[in-house]
């Protein structure tokens, strides 16, 4: 194992980790504005993998696909959440959870229906494939540029969020839903917007995935729990917490590799299993 | 409501179940069978027909249906009833056997291409007299899972690693491997047996990595790969991962560095998921194609076509395959009886798809070649689904003793 | 005893005694007897749940860890050993109710989402281990050649239990005495704390009981419950698949609960009946049928929170004319 070797990892599990960080900016903020553990965060994830799919196999436009497809997530998305997660808010959580659970099971099963079992075919655009040179090893071009936008995108979130009108309600909003509400502001369609906001990030990151991931029915469920285990580990509510969660899930998971490749992922748990038994805000939550 | 002691409400409540579970008990669903239908013979085909591989399970049914119907959907003079149960996993495949065999009396069952399921079923029909033919490639399945009642089609590792590997060697005078691993029984079979023929053949094996099976991120390994220069990098894992590994292995540009290779190709599923550009030059081992030129091959792959509009792939052929064999056991045999049956089938010659080929008797293993193909340019293709030709194939096996099968 | 007792008694007994006799004849009725077998061993796995969700409010899902440990425990023995039915049984309680005693623990630690996610963490490392370690469980391949031992008291008698209708009234016996001894639970005085629990926790605790010792509790008995359903499902199989310690498996039995009607008892079983039959029927003539079944879950949760058993309760409400309303 060449220090070559362990440093081209590294930027692997950046690339890895900002997907995640992506995921669990949007889990984050609905798990800690509503209190809503989105069993069904993975699925738009895959939706919006398998959407970029048929614009890309229509328009044969891919960055077409980063723009319009979080928004149709978040359609989708904020139409679930007015016709169905809204009546359960005044029932005990668990409801949510099993809603969420359910959705997520149809929403793979009509992606079988509507797609096929089988996973599709997904190249990146004839512009960012090919590879850089790094050091002697090639890395492909897609990756950097995923390093890239979703940098950037989370620069956006961290703007929005902590200089905007709007980001002070979501953070408020993580830190006590109910005194904002009695401060005046419609929460109700504050968490529908949420929602979408949560949706379109997800769908965005299937988007930005597809093309190192490839389009999959599973791919949804596969990535739902290590989104779960960023944000317990950086922390429910926290905008940095997801930061530095997903980034260290992404290292993790890429150096384990290296070493025992079946147990990338269950350290990934375990990490998660400690931090709840001993840390149970996370490293950076403001709250349990 | 609150629920203290045991009211009238539940009395009625037990009752109204009671009743609703005994009127949909008999009126939603049908009689018990005592036995199979008068003169009809059951056949049934597990096969995966939801989950990941349902694909495979439809190709596989297909092949089945055809070979059915050539055989004129009778054998000794009754009909065959086919019935086909999806089985993804082992606990729903063992209860849909027992299922078949209590309604219907089966005693003929083609299971799908999970090793976990084939492997169960295979000892549940060795307890419970009941044939079966498998379609999945652990080399147990002939070797110490092996039991009377099991036949196997598909090539196990053994032959297919000694069929590609040297051919690599020869063809294109590889001297360095690298190897792809999935942690799993079967990887670790495909990798022993590629040592083991290394070490025959002199050369070297620069190096492994495993990965998880159902892995979506090979950057990792890859990147291995590639510092290790190798000759030929060689894909020891199938189905999505296979897709996965490939594909990354080529937008990382691998192909620049070696040759690649994938040692047991799961055909037109995985084909289709790579696409041309990818699969260019990419060598692939497989257990059929429909280009081999026996004239038995040319008849069926025109029916297919005919029947379905495209090329028979690997896993349709399997299941005509290994259905022929069984449906003209039993009209060699003359019966139904399991043990006559079993009799007729083993050590028996005939023509097949891929030339002669014959279920020895020491393990139930199917003696047939494996294939080495390469996959061809836009040019090249002949078709839409003419993804690879043939380069060459040989027939491999371990000798009986050698097997770990004691029947 | 007074008539009114013997008739509260009758009828506390009845509903009991009808849900038997459909048992007694569900491997009649049903398509083939091995679908009963299952929803048997599933409706008793459900009703162990239902101790831990209905009855006490703990959401978990480690239920395929406790059910599929079970299965590797009893199967294990078998296929070592082949000691008597009755050890290999217990003695895959008892490590169920150890694990389910770890698990139980670390997860009542504080109160909440938590014990969720803990325990889907753990069921993926349950999961894990049984997949790496694969000279032990098989792996993915599952472990095979587990004979079916025969119902024995050594020197007294020995019977076959192969046939599958014998194996069924097995564990159609089994299932009674677990059905009675959990409804002895909820009904005792543990249980109203539980169900105390369950209403509001804190309010529990202020009164002065130690809720995570309760909690801890249910876990052990409702996790024993679900290692004896896996027990008895190893000895179905003849095979341990590694799925019954998978996510989905645990999923299957929140499903079966949440369908048939959580704190009811009656209601998982419904689940198990409804969700099983439905499955086994749909899956043969449609391979998407899982979306029916997603579509009818959620249906229930958003209009039918108490399950089929809450339907058959408001229908009951609905055709009766109402007369001293009594809550």
């Amino acid at each position: 194992m060449t220090l070559n070797l362990v440093l081209v990892q590294i930027v692997n599990g950046l690339v890895l980790g900002m997907i995640y960080v992506l995921l669990a900016m949007g889990l984050s903020i609905v798990w800690g504005m509503m209190n809503i553990i989105n069993f069904s965060h993975g699925l738009f994830f895959a939706l919006g993998a398998y959407l970029a799919y048929t614009l890309f196999s229509v328009t044969g436009n891919f960055f077409m696909g980063m723009i319009f497809v979080p928004l149709g997530t978040a359609v989708i998305g904020m139409f679930l959440e007015l016709t169905l997660l809204k009546r359960l808010y005044r029932l005990n959580i668990l409801y949510q959870i099993l809603m969420t659970f359910g959705l997520a099971l149809i929403g793979r099963e009509l992606i079988i229906i509507l797609y096929g079992p089988v996973g599709k075919s997904f190249v990146p655009p004839d512009i960012l494939s090919g590879t850089i040179t790094l050091g002697t090893f090639f890395f492909p071009t897609y990756r950097i540029f995923l390093l890239f936008v979703s940098i950037c995108i989370t620069l956006g979130m961290w703007l929005f969020i902590e200089k905007t009108k709007y980001g002070s309600v979501i953070r408020a909003g993580t830190e006590d839903s109910e005194m904002v509400s009695a401060l005046g502001i419609n929460i109700s369609r504050v968490f529908t917007l949420i929602f979408g906001l949560s949706m379109a990030i997800a769908g965005l990151s299937g988007v930005l995935a597809a093309p190192i991931r490839g389009v999959e029915p599973m791919m949804g469920e596969a990535i739902l729990g290590i989104c779960f285990a960023v944000v317990i580990i950086g922390g429910m509510g926290s905008f940095m917490g997801a930061i530095i969660g997903g980034v260290i899930v992404g290292l993790s998971q890429s150096l384990v590799t290296l070493i025992m490749p079946s147990a990338s992922i269950i350290v990934i748990f375990l990490v998660m299993a400690l931090i709840l038994l001993l840390k149970p805000r996370g490293l950076l939550g403001i709250r349990d | 409501m609150k629920k203290t002691l045991y009211s009238r409400r539940d009395f009625i409540k037990t009752t109204a179940i009671g009743g609703l579970g005994l009127a949909a008990g008999l009126g939603a669903v049908p009689k018990v069978a005592r036995g199979a239908e008068k003169g009809s013979i059951a056949f049934l085909n597990l096969q995966p027909f939801s989950g990941a591989y349902a694909d495979t399970g439809l190709d596989v049914s297909r092949g089945v249906r055809l070979a059915i119907e050539e055989f004129g959907g009778k054998v000794l003079g009754r009909e065959i009833k086919l019935v086909e149960r999806d089985a993804t996993n082992p606990s729903d495949s063992l209860r849909r056997a027992k299922e078949a065999v209590e309604k219907e009396g089966c005693k003929f069952i083609q299971v799908g291409t999970s090793s976990a399921v084939a492997l169960a079923v295979s000892e549940y029909g060795s307890k419970n007299d009941v044939i079966v033919g498998c379609h999945a490639g652990a080399d147990s399945i002939t070797g110490t899972a092996c039991n009377k009642f099991t036949f196997r089609w598909a090539v196990p590792t053994y032959g297919a690693i000694r069929e590609v590997v040297p051919r690599l060697i020869k063809e294109l005078k590889v001297n360095t491997f690298y190897t792809i691993t999935p942690e799993y029984v079967f990887g670790e079979d495909l990798l022993r047996n590629t040592k083991e023929v290394l070490k025959e053949q002199g050369k070297e094996l620069a190096g492994n990595s495993y990965h998880a099976l159902g892995e979506a991120e090979y950057s990792a390994i890859i990147t291995k790969a590639m510092g290790a220069k190798a000759d030929c990098v060689l894909f020891l894992n199938f189905g999505g991962d296979t897709v996965n590994s490939v594909k990354q292995a080529v937008n990382f540009g691998l192909k620049k560095v070696s040759k690649l290779c994938i040692a047991w190709s799961g055909g037109q599923t995985e084909f289709i998921a790579m696409g041309t550009k990818i699969l260019e030059d990419v060598w692939v081992g497989i257990q059929y194609h429909h280009a081999i030129d026996t004239p038995m091959n040319k008849r069926v792959v025109g029916d297919y076509y005919k029947k379905y509009g495209v090329m028979m792939p690997y896993v349709a052929a399997s299941g005509y395959q290994q259905m022929m064999v069984m449906l003209n056991a039993i009209k060699r045999a003359g019966s139904t009886d399991v043990k006559k049956v079993i009799a007729a089938w083993e050590d028996y010659e005939y023509e097949a798809l891929t030339g002669k080929e014959v279920y020895r008797k020491c393990d139930h293993q199917c003696i047939k070649p494996y294939y080495t193909c390469r996959g061809k340019t836009e040019a090249e293709k002949k078709a839409p689904d003419d993804f690879v030709g043939i380069i060459g194939y040989s027939k491999n096996f371990l000798a009986c003793d050698k097997t770990g099968c004691k029947m | 005893m007074s008539w009114g007792g013997l008739k509260v008694k009758f009828q506390k007994n009845a509903s009991l005694v009808i849900m038997v006799g459909i048992f007694l004849v569900l491997p009649f009725i049903l398509p083939y007897r091995a679908l009963a077998t299952e929803v048997l061993i599933f409706a008793l796995a459900t009703i162990a749940f239902d101790l831990l969700l209905g009855y006490t409010g703990i959401m978990m899902f480690c239920q395929a860890s406790f059910f599929g440990s079970g299965a590797y425990i009893t199967g294990l023995l078998i296929h070592h050993f082949q000691p008597n039915i009755f050890l290999c049984m217990g003695t895959a309680v008892a490590g169920v109710a150890l694990l389910a005693l770890v698990f139980g623990y670390m997860g009542t630690l504080r109160i909440g989402s938590y014990c969720v996610l803990l325990t889907l963490a753990f069921n993926e490392l349950i999961f894990f281990i049984a997949y790496q370690w694969k000279t032990l469980t098989g792996g993915s391949d599952g472990l095979r050649n587990i004979p079916r031992p025969s119902l024995e008291i050594p020197g007294l008698f020995k019977v076959s239990l192969l046939s599958e209708t014998r194996f069924y009234f097995f564990a159609l016996f089994f299932f009674i005495l677990s059905f009675v001894l959990i409804r002895k639970i909820t009904e005792s005085p543990f249980g109203r704390i539980l169900q105390g629990i369950r209403e509001n926790e804190t309010r529990a605790q202020a009164i002065g009981y130690n809720t995570q010792l309760f909690k801890i509790a249910a876990f052990v008995i409702g996790g024993s419950f679900m290692g004896l359903a896996g027990s008895l499902y190893a000895m179905f199989m003849n095979f341990v698949d590694i799925n019954l310690v998978a996510f989905d498996t645990s999923g299957k039995i929140v499903m079966m609960e949440l369908i048939g009607g959580m704190g009811t008892l009656f209601g998982p079983i419904l689940g198990a009946v409804v969700v099983a039959l439905a499955s086994d029927i749909a899956n043969a003539y449609w391979d998407r049928w899982l979306l029916i079944l997603g579509i009818v879950f959620v249906a229930f949760v958003l209009f039918a929170r108490g399950g089929v058993w809450g339907i058959i309760e408001n229908l009951r409400d609905w055709v009766r004319v109402p007369r001293l309303k009594d809550e």
